[in-house]
């Protein structure tokens, strides 16, 4: 098919064409923006913060024995439109995290405090503290996530700097339930009393991030003031109370102390916050339940050669990580 | 008139006897309650990759721990250690912890010579709680054994023979000669009939 159009008409229509892309632009280039009619006016009022410079080199630390250690970050941050965006004059919020693994699953940890000192008019110096706690893992991938937002809600972020959290093997002992220190005590014994147990059980808090697989007791006859004594093999040692009495004979030679009435797995005391109850991170929730180990003592009391009195002696405990 | 200056001078005294033995008091409580609070052992450790020191053969790498004291009383250690490929710089009989505070000391260990078959081996070390807790009843003295592994590396500056691959190539060289020699003693046979002939 051919369609004839006269040049006329087509001049029209070229020249409408035009007409109809550029008169809005004209129009809105002429006019003031309250008037405008298709015209865009893009109004830059905020530009992001622009760097974040970590003042730490990668660096290890020791965690602290059951308790906290404060890591300091310091970090500058700078912002095109004036450190009062950022220094909290106009506003302006930073967040620093250490973090460990993949995203959902990571052990972190925030901070619990900043200050910020204004160098010149775009740069702030920011120090933080994050605490981290003794259970926390040991491991040289620990990342310094720290981000920075301005008045106008502009970010920047940097996470360009890891740190080792160091290896802790570290263990408290204490008797359970009782104000009685770390020490054993059966009380109110008569002769041939057969699986009487411990006033209290020991319990042994993992106070570090290492795990111990194994646990070893050696024991040693209890002396009496008068050199009367009960044999080490008079006590027995277990994880659990299931079956009153039934336990590892103690000996005068180290032994491992079997997890339960297991004869193939022993007893382990794995780190995590079961010591003080945390609830640390997302992701590990496993963790929780790990941290401490009971150990639960009886014994058979001889059915004679005894007299009233008390004996004592020294017992070790050695907790062993064999990886 | 009653005479205040005298009765004065006692209550300064009653007074100052009460601060005495409010001031024993405290001590005594405080020492009671160091005794019966929860005794601890603590080691960090530097953190290896995998629990594994990797060392070219003959080198030397210092591995430091540090003794920590966790309790509010002075603990008294002891350590000892495989001293196979490594040794305790500026070792002491017993270390002396103070109460919440650390002592850093330092192992030098040292990479045996390379050998494929055997490059990996495990160190020890124990540290050992020398001052048992006061108080009534059986008190435990605690023992942390710590290990990790040194793997020996080949020095890349060096150049090694692999024995068995020097016994297979010996093997074959031989087995070479052995053909070569029978082919030449073959030749050497037919030459000598033909001038026979």
């Amino acid at each position: 098919m051919i369609v004839k159009i006269k040049k006329r008409s087509l001049l029209i229509a070229a020249v409408s064409l035009i007409l109809l892309i550029l008169v809005p632009i004209i129009y809105s280039q002429t006019q003031t923006p309250r008037k405008a009619g298709v015209g865009v006016w893009l109004v830059i009022t905020n530009q992001n913060p622009v760097n974040i410079t970590l003042n730490n080199a990668t660096f290890s630390v020791d965690p602290v024995s059951g308790s906290n250690v404060a890591i300091l970050i310091s970090f500058n941050a700078s912002d095109p439109d004036g450190a009062v965006q950022i220094n909290g004059t106009n506003g302006g919020r930073v967040s620093v995290n250490l973090t460990l693994g993949a995203p959902g699953i990571a052990q972190f940890r925030t901070h619990s405090s900043c200050v910020n000192t204004t160098v010149n008019a775009g740069k702030v110096t920011f120090d933080c503290i994050i605490n981290m706690r003794y259970y926390d893992n040991n491991s040289a991938n620990w990342v310094i996530n720290v981000t920075v937002t301005d008045s106008g809600s502009g970010t920047v972020r940097n996470d360009s700097v890891t740190f080792t959290y160091n290896q802790l093997a570290a263990f408290s002992v204490i008797a359970r339930g009782v104000g009685e220190g770390a020490n054993l005590n059966f009380t109110s014994l008569n002769l041939g009393d057969p699986n009487k147990e411990a006033k209290a059980p020991i319990l042994l808090n993992n106070t570090g991030n290492n795990d111990f697989d194994q646990i070893n007791i050696t024991g040693a006859a209890l002396i009496g003031g008068n050199g009367e004594t009960i044999a080490a093999s008079s006590f027995f040692v277990n994880t659990t109370n299931g079956t009153a009495g039934n336990g590892l004979p103690l000996s005068n030679l180290p032994q491992v102390i079997p997890f339960g009435d297991s004869s193939t797995s022993n007893a382990a005391l794995m780190h995590g916050p079961g010591a003080v109850g945390d609830s640390p991170y997302v992701g590990t929730a496993d963790s929780l339940t790990k941290g401490n180990q009971t150990l639960i003592f009886w014994v058979d009391v001889p059915s004679s050669g005894l007299s009233a009195q008390t004996y004592n002696n020294t017992w070790n405990l050695t907790v062993v990580d064999l990886s | 008139m009653a005479d205040y200056s005298k009765s004065s001078i006692s209550l300064i005294d009653f007074d100052f006897k009460m601060r005495l033995i409010a001031l024993f008091l405290i001590l005594f409580l405080l020492s009671l309650a160091s005794s019966l609070s929860a005794k601890a052992l603590a080691v960090a450790s530097d953190h290896l990759e995998g629990n594994t020191l990797t060392l070219i053969e003959g080198t030397s790498k210092i591995y430091g721990i540090r003794l920590q004291n966790p309790d509010s009383s002075e603990s008294r250690v002891k350590v000892d250690y495989d001293g196979q490929f490594m040794k305790l710089l500026d070792y002491r009989e017993e270390y002396i912890l103070p109460p919440q505070s650390s002592t850093r000391i330092e192992f030098n260990v040292t990479a045996p010579n390379y050998d494929k078959n055997n490059d990996s081996f495990t160190l020890s070390y124990t540290v050992h709680q020398l001052s048992a807790p006061s108080g009534s009843g059986i008190p435990f003295l605690t023992k942390i054994n710590k290990n990790f592994k040194l793997k020996v590396a080949r020095d890349p500056n060096k150049f090694y023979i692999d024995y068995d691959s020097a016994a297979y190539l010996t093997v074959i060289l031989a087995f070479l000669l052995y053909i070569f020699w029978k082919k030449n003693k073959a030749r050497k046979g037919k030459r000598k009939f033909r001038k026979f002939l």
